[in-house]
């Protein structure tokens, strides 16, 4: 039985200019110690739907339509808030892409880092500072004894990061949500940081959810990978699956229009268009505007997720009815 | 190379840290851009990559004059841009143009498409206003917008859309030179491959020179016929594209190129990433000799006295600013490996000193005895004894501290005397 089970996961925001269907129907199961990339253009729903699993939607605008989160026998998304709080940040923690904004300027490190401890009862005060202690020596603070008394200001924005790291791990979640937790930093810090989370995962045993735009970030991080666009999953399998075989024209086209991977002097292939108006639902495969395969079937016929190989399913109607080859 | 279009010679910009409330003074200067000296054809596309904070928007901004330089010259064809001013750096102005990061912010959201285009359009050549829906028009279609949107507002398009309407706006004036401070970085990956096709057409098209600033080293690398790499203000390595992002020399350019992240799960697994130990340095108080060596593998003694000069390597075109370039590549393999193993988590975390307060505490003492106040003396003691206390603990500025124990001994004095003459007041009033 997976750790997480996320079942046919729906969030809609009632805004003043309609509904946007931010998260529409999304499943994926993830196993314990398991790595599971979520990729995908702004706007395509990553955030809100780890948001969505732990409650912290803001209702209204937003409101969970449909769906179930199963986290070790408790439906997260129908559950009381109390059974909730006690497993948000203490089994599933989460860390923020911002770490210059999520940390308290008027707080000691020390004191928010002990929080998660104090609050879930796990330690008393003492130990609480122990561990604490403990934690940031193992995300490479040098010199924790003196620093764990300072301010956030103090810290550089990798350094804060790495507090936030510590912050979520003290507990030792079952689950740890990275959301783009390397996009604001510069590109030795993130690698930095990556091979960071890497480590302590390995230490913990901890299931990791890593939420990006970055394909480059991905492709050495994760186990699985689920690539989503205007609030589906359009397509899931394992990394080189995702690399080696992609199926969806999306994912194939994002593929081609990276830099890294194309000769100099080449131009780049491009994806036409501009990404889905989700508050304007097109009744078939949200990805036609801008699609090369389009057929008339796909602008009216929602596609589902199917197996295109082992562990490995798609969202086309084209791949699935096999006329499509890559 | 005398045929060099655009030449930025020994640019330096520095900006002054002043502190203080009525009397300003300068505590420091920050070394933006520190001896910047680069050469342009025409037609040629430098990607300047590094860090944030390394100087690279400040090196653009200065090269168009929208900073003065404080040392250096950038010469513009046969320009001096360094020794115009007033009108006829306005004028000059048509010569060069800056693209933006943020479409967001970089358009005024008042100004419809057309407006702003005609304006630009304006400035720099007189047109009939009748031509001048013509000419706002073919400016579009060239940046692969529909002319029919001409009457819309910014907030009306997408990011992608912004971002040609900036380009736009840049190419109204028919410039030589442009310079592009990070125009994708904003962008969706989808997105961003459609900015970067268009702004390398338009270059060959036009014949544009570039100076294309990002800190993504694929994207650069994309577009760019030399990357320039830039660490605290100073360039450490320039050469030809694909010769500086597949056989890197200079130990941080290697670190840089290790580092970024590529969609390739195989070579991923396989690759060794060089980490380099702690964060930049702050341009406030960089470390001396070559600024890298804090942070470098392969730092020694003498990489703390002195800068080194550039080392050309194997042509002209690459060269690269380390003093034992030799060494480092012929044993770069092993040496970086121990250090991506070892060195991983050793860091020099760089403390910065809390300022003192020793005048502060001074003064309070000194109040203390212009007004007999316990108010003002016995602050002054309890504050100099805090910092006295974290002083010695070595996280304060240690230049205060005569300061702050005059104050400390004037507060108490001056304490002891009133709380004297009090009680003898009393005294001789009740006897």
């Amino acid at each position: 039985m997976p750790l997480l089970d996320v079942n046919d996961l729906t969030t809609y925001f009632h805004t003043r200019n309609g509904v946007v269907r931010a998260v529409d129907g999304v499943s994926f199961q993830l196993e314990k110690g398991e790595t599971l990339g979520i990729v995908g253009e702004s706007g395509s729903g990553k955030s809100v739907t780890c948001m969505s699993m732990l409650g912290l939607i803001p209702q209204p605008p937003g409101r969970i339509e449909n769906g179930s989160a199963h986290f070790d026998g408790t439906d997260l998304l129908n559950c009381s808030q109390k059974e909730l709080q006690s497993i948000r940040g203490r089994r599933i923690a989460m860390i923020f892409q911002d770490p210059m904004t999520s940390l308290n300027p008027y707080l000691r490190i020390e004191d928010q880092l002990i929080e998660p401890l104090l609050i879930h009862g796990l330690a008393d005060k003492a130990s609480a500072k122990i561990q604490a202690l403990d934690m940031l020596d193992a995300v490479g603070i040098q010199d924790a004894a003196s620093r764990i008394r300072g301010y956030p200001h103090e810290f550089s924005g990798g350094m804060r990061q790495r507090v936030m790291i510590a912050m979520a791990l003290i507990t030792k979640p079952d689950v740890l949500i990275a959301d783009e937790p390397s996009t604001a930093l510069d590109v030795t810090v993130q690698a930095q940081i990556l091979e960071l989370i890497k480590k302590e995962q390995q230490e913990l045993g901890t299931a990791v959810i890593l939420i990006t735009h970055d394909l480059g970030v991905v492709s050495g991080f994760c186990d699985r990978i689920n690539v989503m666009y205007g609030g589906k999953i359009v397509e899931s399998g394992s990394t080189s699956d995702i690399f080696y075989d992609p199926q969806h024209p999306y994912n194939r086209a994002l593929q081609n229009s990276i830099p890294a991977l194309q000769a100099k002097g080449k131009e780049l292939y491009t994806i036409p268009g501009m990404p889905p108006d989700m508050s304007k639902p097109n009744a078939g495969c949200s990805f036609v505007p801008r699609c090369e395969h389009a057929t008339d079937l796909c602008t009216s016929e929602s596609p589902k997720l199917k197996n295109v190989g082992q562990a490995h399913t798609t969202a086309c109607l084209r791949v699935q009815s096999e006329n499509l080859k890559p | 190379m005398s045929d060099a279009y655009l030449q930025i010679n020994n640019l330096k910009t520095h900006f002054p840290v002043e502190k203080g409330i009525l009397f300003r003074k300068v505590t420091g200067t920050v070394k933006a851009v520190d001896g910047v000296s680069l050469r342009l054809a025409k037609g040629e596309v430098l990607g300047l990559v590094g860090e944030s904070g390394c100087g690279k928007s400040t090196l653009g901004r200065t090269v168009l004059q929208l900073i003065k330089p404080t040392e250096g010259t950038v010469v513009l064809g046969d320009r001096t841009l360094t020794d115009l001013d007033g009108k006829e750096l306005r004028s000059a102005r048509a010569d060069f143009q800056m693209i933006f990061q943020d479409p967001y912010a970089s358009l005024n959201p008042r100004m419809t498409v057309y407006s702003m285009l005609a304006e630009a359009i304006q400035a720099h050549c007189k047109l009939p206003k009748t031509d001048l829906a013509g000419e706002v028009g073919a400016l579009m279609e060239k940046v692969g917008l529909a002319a029919r949107f001409m009457r819309k507002y910014p907030h009306e398009f997408s990011g992608g859309q912004r971002q040609r309407i900036a380009i736009a706006r840049a190419l109204a004036v028919e410039p030589k030179l442009i310079i592009a401070d990070e125009p994708v970085s904003a962008l969706d990956v989808s997105i961003q491959a459609q900015i970067l096709n268009l702004l390398s057409e338009l270059t060959r098209e036009m014949e544009l020179t570039m100076i294309f600033i990002s800190h993504d080293l694929s994207v650069v690398k994309h577009i760019s016929d030399r990357i320039a790499v830039m660490y605290l203000g100073r360039i450490v390595e320039i050469g030809p594209a694909t010769e500086v992002f597949e056989h890197p020399q200079h130990p941080y350019t290697k670190a840089l190129v290790s580092a970024v992240p590529m969609p390739d799960p195989n070579s991923e697994s396989t690759r060794k990433r060089i980490l380099l130990p702690g964060d930049p340095p702050s341009p406030l108080n960089p470390p001396s000799g070559c600024t890298f060596h804090p942070r470098c593998p392969h730092a020694e003694e003498r990489c703390q006295t002195a800068w080194p000069s550039f080392e050309s390597l194997k042509n002209d075109t690459h060269v690269a600013a380390c003093i034992h370039l030799a060494d480092v590549n012929s044993e770069g393999s092993n040496l970086s490996k121990a250090s991506s193993e070892s060195e991983q988590y050793k860091f020099t975390p760089e403390l910065t000193l809390m300022n003192h307060r020793g005048k502060q505490i001074l003064m309070l003492g000194i109040l203390g005895w212009v007004c007999c106040s316990y108010f003002t003396a016995i602050p002054a003691w309890i504050m100099g004894k805090e910092d006295l206390k974290i002083m010695e603990e070595g996280r304060m500025n240690q230049d205060g501290k005569d300061m702050t124990k005059i104050g400390m001994i004037l507060g108490m004095v001056s304490s002891i005397v009133s709380t004297v003459a009090i009680v003898f007041l009393v005294l001789k009033e009740i006897l």
